[in-house]
């Protein structure tokens, strides 16, 4: 079976950084990058790599005789909203980085497996990206702090889970070792900082214990720089779901 | 009643800061009272840290939010309740539960480098009808006409007024005067200009003074300065000091006096986080950057990343921030060391507690 095709719109900083992840896997082809800006930078990187790019927008890409099997979108949420409706008509599944929550939120280790057949995807937020995989906890809250500092630092992030007073501490500790390890399989520069810390019950909170994690997420650095591993750890998400996808997808008749 | 100014009282939400977000309905509903008496136009109920801001990393409030701000509406007779978000922190959701429950103002703050974050929120308020206050945190971190562009980005989005809000109490008299002065340049023909003094320098209510006379039509204080660290301007004593220079606020002097005497300041011994003016926020205010110490939190110590350091070879320029959160050392330390850990918090600054 050959690879699966497939289009990223938004050729800005993610979808760049995108393209550059997605042109290392071995069951995707980004055959296709369009945006609306002939001037855009994303565009031209990528027509020199050997893509059709067009600024012609989602109505050029849906416009051509071979659709891609999956469409990644970059753009803006309201973008997507606009656009899903499209791409689910003419049958592209779509794995969706705005914040549009059109379709089911996804982070691939928590529960890629039971949506693998939604007609869009829609990737976690940056912040849920990183942390959600550690809990199986019943609610959760991300806090994204968006640090303008500079020099720039590293994205990192501190998880916070209420737990049981007698918790198996030992359990809990081999658990987030092993996530962060399955994590780091498409995010190399995914990493503990420090050994899950337990506090004991605190006086306000009801009852819990806590344990604490502490998280680095160093990007990959293909287009976006290293430090911001926040926009890496969406890009290679995506491009973990657009493999997990392309080689799960059913055989089909190739023209 | 003629006004020149607008005062509004956030003892219940910088105030819950001190609190330990513990604030009860029964608390909430004294000093809503106390202040409609008094005529104050606007009192602000939410966690310290705004909307949806009960957590580990926070602190838990002690009553959910929501049931605080349905109290206060029902107390108010004719003060309009605020709320305060912090895109981030809370959502546009939560903002929607608080209008639900009868909050009219919406306060939106973001450090000051990025009030580009809080366009949709401001849209969103304006949407659900509210009057809108944009908050413009840790300004002595940018230059005044820096500060005036941020400014233009909330009104262009919807912010009826722009405050400067001094949350380390950093800002010395003309430094705050010169920031109001260029936001009113700024945006001063569409919309309002406020000021939010901290007390890390004793100079909340000059400040505030010299705002007013740049300018500034809404000032923030809290009863007995019950807020974060230092505390914030203290309401009775704007009061008291605009009575004195003959700026009419419409509140009534006796009537805030007792608010504070009767109502909050038997709240003190239980405010287990301030209001205090100890040597580590005067140094804040001092120095900003102070040379680092170790923290003392054992799960901190272990994890700090060393950039979070402030100072010295690794400290970070234009961290973002909010207010002045320095915790005293007590029985409650080992719950509260999540505050400074990991990757920061907005709102808040990290900077381990030093000695002079």
């Amino acid at each position: 079976m050959g690879k699966a095709t497939a289009a990223i719109v938004g050729p800005g900083n993610i979808g760049t950084d995108l393209l550059a992840k997605l042109r290392r896997s071995d069951h995707v082809e980004v055959r296709y990058m369009v945006g609306v800006n002939p001037d855009s930078d994303g565009l031209r990187r990528a027509r020199e790599l050997g893509l059709e790019a067009s600024a012609g927008g989602v109505d050029r890409l849906l416009g051509r005789p071979e659709r891609p099997d999956l469409v990644f979108e970059a753009t803006s949420a309201r973008a997507h909203a606009a656009h899903a409706p499209r791409y689910a008509a003419a049958g592209i599944q779509a794995v969706d980085l705005t914040p549009a929550a059109v379709g089911p939120p996804v982070c691939p280790p928590v529960n890629l497996e039971q949506r693998r057949d939604a007609p869009n995807i829609n990737m976690i937020t940056c912040g849920g990206q990183a942390t959600l995989q550690v809990g199986g906890a019943d609610r959760g809250k991300a806090i994204i702090v968006l640090n303008p500092v500079d020099p720039p630092m590293i994205m990192r992030d501190t998880v916070f889970c209420a737990i049981s007073p007698d918790a198996d501490q030992a359990a809990i500790t081999e658990s987030v070792r092993a996530t962060a390890a399955e994590v780091a399989r498409y995010v190399p520069g995914y990493t503990l900082r420090a050994e899950p810390q337990f506090d004991p019950p605190g006086d306000l909170w009801p009852g819990w214990a806590r344990v604490a994690l502490f998280l680095e997420v160093r990007g990959n650095g293909d287009y976006l720089p290293p430090w911001a591993g926040n926009l890496d750890i969406m890009t290679a998400a995506a491009a973990r779901v657009g493999d997990l996808l392309a080689s799960s997808r059913p055989a089909q008749v190739t023209s | 009643m003629i006004r020149d100014i607008r005062i509004t009282d956030s003892t219940l939400r910088d105030g819950s800061h001190a609190m330990r977000h513990q604030f009860t309905e029964e608390q909430v509903r004294a000093v809503v009272s106390a202040l409609d008496g008094a005529g104050v136009e606007v009192i602000e109920v939410s966690h310290g840290d705004g909307l949806g801001g009960s957590s580990f990393n926070y602190g838990f409030s002690g009553t959910d939010e929501i049931a605080l701000i349905r109290a206060a509406v029902d107390e108010a007779a004719a003060a309009a309740i605020a709320v305060l978000l912090l895109p981030g922190v809370g959502t546009v959701a939560d903002l929607k539960d608080a209008h639900q429950a009868g909050a009219s103002v919406a306060r939106i703050a973001t450090h000051c480098t990025e009030a580009d974050v809080s366009v949709q929120h401001f849209g969103a308020a304006r949407d659900l009808g509210m009057e809108t206050v944009g908050f413009l945190m840790l300004a002595h971190r940018l230059e005044p006409d820096v500060l005036a562009r941020q400014g233009r980005i909330m009104v262009d989005a919807g912010a009826q007024c722009v405050y400067v809000v001094d949350s380390a109490g950093a800002l010395v008299l003309a430094g705050a005067q010169d920031r109001v002065q260029a936001l009113i340049d700024e945006i001063g023909g569409q919309a309002q200009v406020g000021f939010h003094g901290h007390q890390n320098l004793s100079l909340g209510v000059a400040n505030s003074v010299l705002a007013v006379q740049a300018g500034a039509r809404q000032i923030d204080g809290a009863l007995c300065a019950l807020g974060a660290g230092a505390g914030n301007a203290p309401t009775e004593v704007l009061a008291a000091t605009f009575d004195r220079l003959g700026v009419r606020t419409g509140v009534d002097l006796p009537g805030v006096l007792a608010a504070a005497q009767d109502v909050v300041a038997p709240f003190i011994p239980a405010a287990v986080d301030g209001p205090v003016l100890d040597r580590a926020g005067l140094r804040r205010g001092v120095l900003i950057v102070p040379a680092a110490r170790p923290a003392r939190g054992r799960a901190l110590r272990r994890a700090r990343p060393r950039h979070l350091d402030a100072g010295g070879r690794g400290g970070l320029r234009r961290r973002p921030g909010g207010h002045d959160h320095r915790r005293r050392a007590g029985p409650a330390r080992g719950a509260r060391t999540g505050r400074d850990g990991g990757a920061g918090r907005p709102g808040v600054l990290i900077w381990p507690k030093i000695e002079l």
